[in-house]
């Protein structure tokens, strides 16, 4: 009895249930509105979890992106460094080539025949400030011969070849107190000795000028070669004065002179063939 | 609220869910013609296990939800998931499933039957649907309902398991 009533309770709800259906079939025009109420409502949900699940694989593939994202940066970050090199080197050959055809004009301004040498090296012992350049007897370098460089389109003595290799040479620059060149002021033509002073201060002495030369001279003056029973022949510059001082007690002006080369700079140089070299 | 109303509430909002997430899905990852049927898997195991009442409550109401996200008239899948959900409710206490076997086997039925239902329903009342038997893609879907008929009949038992336990059936 009881199963009887449960099968005709089911089956009550089936039969509701399936006219139901079919008048909602039926009559599909009329339940428009409750079926756009329907998609409307579930449609939020759709929405809802269609950007969630957009938003996740948007996420998902960003994480992928940034993975590819990162072998290019790191790809390109290789093809950086390469390129860098490239650049540097071009640099490189660029400043060269400045410097190769700044030699060349220099070397046609010379009055004498020249040995274009590269500064290789400095006194290891640090005893004194000598300098190697590249070339040696190979290139017809003697000892004694001058050796000139030019900067900011002077044309100054760096100093001499006091030693002679078959491939490299070593040269004393005109900072060193063993150097001595005889100068003269450009201007007013008074004659004196210049000597290094102190190759760590970098600056040279002016001696033997006289006192009455004071009045036509003045900081800043030119003092060039002066060719006088030298090796170093007449007319290239070796400094600026940059102190003058009259001491009473001295027949002599005491004269500080300022190298034209700066040697922190110098890389090329020419070595001067007068005469052949070896006599001072 | 009786345990076993919560747990129908439960199963609703599960179907309510995926029917919402298969029309998502569908449209961002698969084709649409190519889907499985969800809430057919759902309303064969709770028919088979909690009877017609419920069973055809649940195919109604899924059928409703199905309609108004379709384009098909208002009113075709409440009614074959009705009947199915009805008919299904007839095995409870007949039929007990195993882990596959006989998941595999019901939802190879019941998937077909739906087919039948709609093509003999389309044909009472009229309705113009796009029936054609002779294509892939109801293999598909039976193959994908195949797939995961075993999968949400493990979680709905977990599910019962713990929000309606045996021992408080009568």
């Amino acid at each position: 009895m009881n199963f009887k009533r449960k099968i005709d309770r089911s089956l009550t709800l089936f039969i509701s249930l399936f006219v139901l259906s079919s008048v909602l079939i039926l009559s599909n025009e009329n339940f428009r509105s409750t079926k756009e109420g329907a998609l409307t409502l579930f449609s939020f949900f759709q929405r809802v979890l269609d950007s969630t699940i957009k938003g996740t694989a948007s996420t998902i593939n960003s994480v992928g992106e940034l993975k590819n994202l990162r072998t290019l940066y790191e790809a390109q970050n290789r093809e950086l460094v390469e390129y860098r090199g490239i650049e540097r080197e071009f640099l490189e050959v660029k400043r060269e080539n400045i410097v190769f055809k700044e030699l060349l004009q220099f070397k046609d301004s010379l009055f004498h025949d020249s040995i274009i040498c590269e500064i290789i090296g400095k006194d290891p012992s640090n005893l004194t400030s000598a300098i190697t350049i590249s070339k040696g007897s190979n290139y017809g370098i003697k000892v004694n011969m001058p050796v000139v460089s030019e900067q900011d389109g002077l044309v100054g003595v760096v100093g001499k070849v006091i030693s002679v290799g078959r491939y490299s040479s070593l040269v004393l620059p005109l900072l060193d107190q063993r150097s001595y060149i005889a100068g003269r002021l450009a201007t007013s033509r008074f004659e004196g000795l210049v000597r290094g002073y102190d190759s760590r201060d970098g600056y040279l002495q002016l001696d033997y000028v006289k006192k009455i030369a004071l009045s036509e001279m003045n900081i800043g003056d030119l003092v060039e070669t002066s060719g006088m029973n030298s090796i170093y022949p007449k007319g290239y510059y070796i400094g600026r004065i940059i102190s003058i001082k009259k001491l009473e007690y001295e027949t002599s002006l005491d004269i500080k002179v300022e190298p034209i080369i700066d040697f922190s700079r110098l890389e090329y140089l020419s070595v001067l063939n007068i005469n052949g070299g070896d006599s001072e | 609220m009786s345990k076993r109303t919560i747990f129908f509430a439960v199963s609703m909002m599960i179907v309510l869910f995926l029917i919402v997430i298969q029309s998502v899905l569908a449209s961002l990852f698969f084709n649409s013609n190519y889907m499985p049927d969800l809430s057919l898997i759902i309303i064969l195991y709770i028919s088979v296990n909690f009877g017609k009442n419920i069973g055809q409550v649940m195919g109604f109401s899924s059928g409703l939800v199905l309609d108004s996200l379709s384009g098909v008239p208002f009113g075709l899948n409440s009614m074959v998931k009705l009947i199915i959900g009805y008919l299904l409710g007839f095995m409870e206490g007949k039929v007990f499933f195993d882990s596959i076997i006989l998941p595999v086997v019901m939802i190879t039925v019941a998937t077909i039957f739906k087919y039948l239902l709609y093509y003999v329903v389309s044909i009472v009342f009229s309705i113009s649907i796009d029936l054609n038997f002779f294509t892939y893609k109801y293999l598909i879907e039976l193959f994908l309902n195949i797939v995961l008929s075993p999968v949400i009949f493990l979680l709905f038992n977990i599910l019962s398991k713990k929000l309606y336990p045996v021992r408080d059936r009568s």
